[in-house]
């Protein structure tokens, strides 16, 4: 596909290639960045974290950020998700610019199309494992049965249906990020944004938490988009997106994978 | 219309919705409900508000039962003076008549005492006191306290009447009518014993009646203070005052830190919360509206306890100390309240600014930053 290594499309001319490629068509994008920049100002010296990012991601599909420490992943991650405001350029999801929307707005995008998982996985750790994946339905106005029983199934199929009532402090890495993972399914998104979700985690435990991500995004078709500096995350997704130095410096297709781990993995 | 936007190339659902309000039954809930899961630490908040409350409450209080018995024992001292006083011109209560000139209700605290004082060891109906106008010795219709219409007392109906055999004669009101030396000198004459007690100092000229019939007596009640002794007892006023100030304003602010202390502490240490809680679609003004229900219960909690705790312990030191009923009859209880009510609105104030602050700060800061606070 030719979209995936052009960057900078305008917003015209991603419309006029909607309408020419049907095939294009059929894969809509959901989430695209636009020169993305990030500069972290500590007062005497400037850190340009992002330095014109482009990007097209596509419904469905399960993307991955690479690369080394300190390359931009998490910078990106939280642009994207409008978690932080870019220095200059622009995020669409759904082709809506994130930055033009008011706080009740960007609440409901928070809420109801993407859900996060964190490397440290931010859960609230006084309130139970059905407790913490029941708050962001609360926030979504569901009312508390229906958020109950849903939560309870979502729970289930993360397979933490027998832990429900215990508390995140009380369990291992790998159950606390399958509860992350069951919050961020809550209300159903259309987009899950994992940032470096195997990191803090044993190598199995790690690939029992990308099956689950895998399985699932077959499952709903949700949009993963996970960075990560994880191996193993490459040979599950469609894509990689190389970051470097807060450029992105390459994406490549499944296909072309093989020949690049090695390479990576020398540096 | 924000709802609108992508329309022109997204399917219908896909579309950028508001976030929904939610209404504040669920906002309380959910206070609750945090309140109780992290019981412990939640109670470790409310305990730096009830301190602070209870230390400001306890200096005010006990300043106040302080002056309270100081101001009774000063009393108690005064009466006793007054007492031996006319004691010391009568010999003793025993068999003599006293006579009372008064122009309106006694209300003054030390003159109501001393005549009960005199009532207690006087025979029955042997204290006659006769109410005048201001202006001239004509009866006047003064409110008479119960106690002074039965018992040693007995009231009269005409001046002469009320002087008439008695051993000494009191004027005990400030504005009374001026009667003459000469037919004061006819009134004295008429007594037992010429012996005329002013409560006040001054009014008349002690030569001027003697001049008239020397064996009258006239001595004034109160105690003339020397020009030194005003301005020692001003002195030690400003000195007292000065102090008590200083107390109050430093407890004010032991109160002030320890509470914004703890507020800020309860609240900061969730900042990550906030953060998650707004990833997960929370809108600022709900997480603001969350901490400002759960400083005000704390505030108002903590507040409610540490006033009484301020207000008990005090009151159990100083009755050991002087005795309930000597405690309870010197306190003034209405200044307690107004401290108390302000003691109370103080800590809930306090303890609503020092959580909102932080809260609304957390809760504006884009979450990526929030997620990242570590305190
Ligand atoms: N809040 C911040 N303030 C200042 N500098 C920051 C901030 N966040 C990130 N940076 C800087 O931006 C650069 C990119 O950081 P980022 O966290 O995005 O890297 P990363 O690719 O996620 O790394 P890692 O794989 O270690 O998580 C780094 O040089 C970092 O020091
Ligand atoms: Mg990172």
């Amino acid at each position: 596909m030719e979209t995936s290594t052009s960057k900078a499309l305008s917003e015209q001319e991603i419309r006029d290639f909607l309408y020419f490629d049907e095939d294009i068509a059929e894969r809509r994008i959901v989430v695209r960045a636009q020169h993305v920049h990030k500069t972290y100002d500590l007062g005497r010296i400037k850190v340009k974290a992002l330095q014109g990012v482009d990007l097209c991601v596509f419904a469905g599909e399960f993307i991955a950020i690479m690369g080394p420490s300190g390359s931009g992943k998490s910078t990106f991650f939280n642009m994207i998700g409008g978690l932080d405001k870019p220095s200059a350029g622009k995020v669409f999801i759904d082709e809506v610019d994130i930055a033009q929307l008011d706080a009740f707005e960007l609440a409901w995008l928070r809420c109801r199309k993407i859900g996060y998982i964190f490397q440290s996985f931010n859960l609230i750790p006084v309130m139970t494992c059905l407790e913490n994946v029941m708050l962001p339905m609360t926030f979504a106005g569901v009312p508390s049965e229906e958020a109950f029983d849903r939560s309870c199934n979502i729970l289930r199929q993360v397979g933490l249906g027998h832990r429900l009532t215990h508390k995140p402090p009380q369990m291992s890495g790998g159950q606390q990020q399958r509860i992350a993972i069951a919050r961020a399914l809550a209300n159903q998104p259309a987009i899950i944004l994992a940032d470096e979700p195997t990191a803090n985690l044993d190598t199995n435990t790690g690939n029992e938490i990308i099956d689950l991500l895998v399985r699932l995004q077959e499952e709903t078709g949700v949009t993963v988009i996970s960075a990560t500096h994880d191996m193993k995350i490459l040979d599950r997704c469609e894509r990689v997106v190389w970051i470097r130095d807060g450029r992105c410096e390459r994406i490549e297709e499944r296909k072309n994978m093989d020949i690049q781990i090695g390479d990576v993995s020398g540096e | 219309m924000p709802e609108e936007r992508g329309k022109d190339i997204l399917p219908a659902g896909e579309r950028i919705h508001e976030q929904v309000i939610l209404p504040w039954n669920i906002a309380i809930r959910i206070t609750l409900r945090g309140l109780k899961i992290r019981l412990g630490r939640s109670l470790i908040t409310m305990s730096g508000v009830v301190l602070g409350i209870a230390f400001l409450m306890s200096v005010l209080s006990g300043d106040a039962f302080r002056a309270g018995l100081a101001a009774e024992t000063r009393t108690k001292t005064e009466v006793t003076r007054l007492v031996k006083l006319i004691e010391d011109e009568v010999g003793t209560f025993k068999g003599r008549k006293i006579a009372v000139l008064i122009s309106g209700p006694v209300t003054d605290e030390h003159k109501r005492r001393m005549l009960e004082r005199i009532a207690a060891r006087s025979d029955p109906q042997s204290i006659a006191v006769f109410a005048t106008q201001p202006d001239r010795l004509v009866p006047a219709t003064v409110p008479i306290p119960a106690e002074m219409k039965t018992g040693a007392f007995k009231l009269a109906s005409d001046f002469a009447d009320c002087v008439r055999d008695a051993h000494v004669l009191l004027l005990l009101d400030r504005e009374l009518p001026r009667i003459s030396d000469a037919a004061l000198a006819k009134y004295l004459a008429s007594m037992r014993q010429p012996v005329l007690l002013d409560y006040y100092h001054g009014r008349y000229d002690e030569a001027e009646l003697q001049k008239i019939n020397p064996k009258i007596v006239y001595s004034s009640l109160s105690y003339q203070m020397s020009e030194a002794e005003i301005k020692k007892a001003q002195r030690r006023k400003a000195q007292q005052e000065a102090r008590s100030i200083w107390i109050t304003v430093v407890s004010m602010l032991v109160t002030v830190i320890g509470i914004a202390n703890a507020m800020l502490m309860s609240v900061t240490e969730r900042i990550r919360e906030i953060g998650t809680m707004k990833c997960l679609g929370a809108l600022s003004k709900f997480v603001v509206k969350l901490f400002l229900i759960e400083s005000l219960i704390i505030g108002v909690l903590g507040a409610v306890f540490g006033t009484i705790l301020g207000f008990l312990v005090p009151f159990m030191a100083y009755m050991l100390s002087a005795g309930a009923s000597l405690l309870v009859h010197s306190t003034p209880f209405l200044q307690l309240a107004i401290y108390g009510l302000a003691s109370i609105a103080a800590g809930t104030g306090l303890a609503i600014v020092a959580a909102i602050y932080p809260a609304v700060v957390a809760a504006r800061m884009v979450p990526a930053d929030a997620l990242r606070t570590n305190v």
